[in-house]
């Protein structure tokens, strides 16, 4: 009961603020004395779908940057959480430290020269090294799920797997990573995240070249149709409530008693 | 499936493992053989090297120096998931993201063995270790004694030819670690299957095993019928290990041991030289008076332990020793009734069953 509430009052404060944007999406006139707009319009809507229109290239690009770094992240992220969790070695604390400082120390305080090495390397304006600066907030979040995962894991599983005949590769695939897949999928979910979100980085490295869906809610913000406005945010915030609720059992303990007890488990 | 009695199962060939940083061997030059079908325990306490030589076994470990067999064919260069081993370890490490039956059939699928065979002799497994329908639950759902049956059934369902147990019911409630070792007994006579049982526990491994391999500090001490670690422990480490609390020096001639305290015969005819007497408390008697295989001394202090109490004995060297150490008496644990009468003081004899007690070499120096 108490739980149902809290479930509802959590829900309820997530959404709520999300009316106006809703109703703004596809307000035609909304003035000051009017409760709810006066016209409605389809026009934001019909944005969103335009082919001729930005933004249908700019959710591309978000999904590929998004898909790209979450892969990379993993890639970097998953091997270190191993090291990190599984293993007592000298200069532990300072690779942790090395690997969570990003999420510490804002990106942009690094950025001045992150932009003149990428300008050399041509990696300036760029997908590619859009992709690769989105690793820096990225990686420590894997990282840091990711090495609270393996601390509670048991090598021993993979022992077991491969005396019961899978090789290296099947060990990893069968039993490794499907043990670890509530972990998996909250360090990708942030990864994903964090990338779908990103601002400053992108616009300084990608140049204005890369445009994803943040760089072009705010030019529209920035600009005077809140209609528009209102349906680009829309399309900025709906993916990520999608994955949430694709992912709830993996983000809260259920009736799984040894399910996941990382990520935001315990919030 | 009845193997020749020549026929290994498992073979270790002068097997050694130094772990990088180490100061000593894991495991030292360890050679064992293990005939098919039979139960041996890989007894020591802990850190003696047991563990490291089942995943030397296992594949696991690589070793540093020697070779490991099965049925004669070495394996040095088999990768674990081709070696015929399957392993039970501490923890049952089922796999959490499989139900039960999925976790026992893990090793079948591994090998492609088709879905209805494999459901077939997952069900089988599952009898056999006490848990029938229980394949469709979620590994969390189990006790702790479940899990290690449901880790037994998913090593043996593949068939192994060696099958490693590592203190595999040590984090077990006594009775239940009781009902498992009758578990384990019996389904590795059903199956015939060569068992390697790493254990600390002395009492478990009599139990359970038809030979015992005791290890001590990376080496084997001694390999043989459990029976005989009672009767001829081929070192002092292992008599000791063994609960034969009374070692006394002296020197073997012959069948004749001399000691500080008299001379005792023993079972066995030479090697000439010094040595140690062992005398098992159980096997040692409290007598009055004095005679023929008898020593004399004072009860130093009697301690109840239920079901029988142990007496310690102080006996005096006898004056004639040539050696001149006269003040070199012994002292002798000896095992009496839970109810014998013995006040602290009191004047006693000890009765020395002549052949029933056997000398072992005595400890190498530095130890």
């Amino acid at each position: 009961m108490r739980r149902g509430i809290a479930v509802a009052a959590i829900v309820a404060g997530t959404l709520i603020p999300l009316l106006p944007l809703l109703v703004w999406a596809v307000a035609g006139s909304w003035r000051y004395p009017e409760v709810l707009p006066s016209r409605l319009t389809a026009r934001g809507l019909r944005l969103l779908i335009d082919p001729q229109s930005e933004v249908l290239t700019g959710l591309g690009t978000s999904v590929v940057i998004g898909l790209a770094v979450t892969a990379l992240a993993l890639l970097v992220g998953v091997p270190a959480g191993r090291a990190l969790g599984l293993y007592r070695f000298r200069g532990r604390r300072l690779v942790q430290f090395l690997l969570l400082a990003p999420a510490i120390v804002p990106g942009v305080a690094a950025l001045l020269g992150t932009q003149v090495f990428f300008l050399r390397l041509g990696l300036a304006d760029t997908v590619l090294g859009v992709v690769l600066v989105q690793l820096v907030p990225t990686v420590p979040y894997v990282t840091l799920v990711m090495s609270a995962a393996f601390g509670t894991y048991d090598v021993g599983y993979e022992a077991q797997a491969r005396l019961l005949g899978a090789g290296p590769w099947r060990a990893l695939t069968h039993v490794t990573l499907p043990a670890l897949r509530p972990a998996l999928a909250v360090a990708a979910f942030f990864a994903f995240l964090v990338s779908w979100s990103e601002y400053v980085l992108t616009l300084l490295i990608g140049g204005g070249v890369v445009k994803t869906l943040p760089l072009l809610l705010f030019s529209y913000a920035r600009g005077s149709d809140l209609t528009e406005a209102a349906a680009v945010a829309l399309l900025l915030v709906a993916p990520p409530l999608v994955l949430v609720a694709l992912l709830a059992r993996d983000l809260v303990p259920g009736r799984d008693a040894r399910g996941p007890v990382i990520g935001l488990g315990r919030l | 499936m009845s193997a020749a009695p020549e026929a290994t199962g498992l073979t270790l060939v002068g097997l050694s493992k130094c772990f990088a940083g180490a100061v000593t061997a894991a495991v030292a030059d360890l050679s064992l053989t293990l005939p098919t079908g039979t139960l041996t325990a890989l007894l020591g306490p802990s850190g003696c090297g047991k563990s490291t030589t089942l995943n030397l076994v296992a594949g696991l470990l690589d070793p540093d120096a020697g070779d490991v067999r099965f049925d004669g064919r070495s394996a040095l260069d088999v990768p674990p998931e081709r070696r015929p081993v399957a392993m039970v370890a501490q923890k049952a490490l089922l796999f959490p993201h499989l139900t039960v039956a999925d976790n026992v059939g893990f090793g079948l699928r591994m090998r492609r063995v088709p879905r209805t065979e494999r459901s077939r002799r997952v069900s089988e497994m599952l009898a056999l270790v006490g848990l029938e329908g229980f394949g469709g639950r979620r590994v969390h759902q189990l006790s702790g004694g479940q899990e290690q049956r449901v880790a037994l059934a998913r090593a043996l369902v593949t068939e192994p030819r060696v099958l490693l147990l590592d203190e595999p019911f040590s984090a077990l409630d006594t009775e239940l670690r009781a009902q498992m070792r009758l578990l384990v007994r019996d389904l590795q006579r059903r199956l015939a299957v060569t068992t390697l049982f790493v254990t600390h526990d002395l009492a478990e491994a009599v139990e359970l095993a038809d030979t015992v391999a005791l290890m001590l500090g990376g080496r084997l001490e001694q390999h043989g019928p459990t029976r005989a670690f009672y009767e001829r422990p081929a070192t002092a480490g292992a008599a000791r290990f063994f609960g034969a609390t009374n070692l006394v020096p002296g020197t073997l001639c012959g069948t004749e041991f001399d000691t500080a305290v008299g001379t005792v015969t023993v079972g066995q005819d030479g090697p000439d030289g010094p040595g140690l007497l062992v005398l098992r408390p159980e096997v040692l008697r409290l007598t009055e008076g004095a005679g023929r295989h008898i020593v004399t001394g004072a009860v130093l202090r009697a301690d109840y332990r239920g079901t029988h109490t142990v007496v310690t004995v102080s006996v005096p060297a006898l004056a004639r020793s040539a050696r001149g150490d006269v003040d070199a008496g012994i002292v002798l644990q000896v095992t009496a009734p839970a109810g014998a009468s013995v006040p602290v003081g009191s004047p006693v004899g000890v009765f020395i069953p002549p052949r029933a007690v056997s000398v072992v070499p005595p400890d190498p120096p530095g130890l």
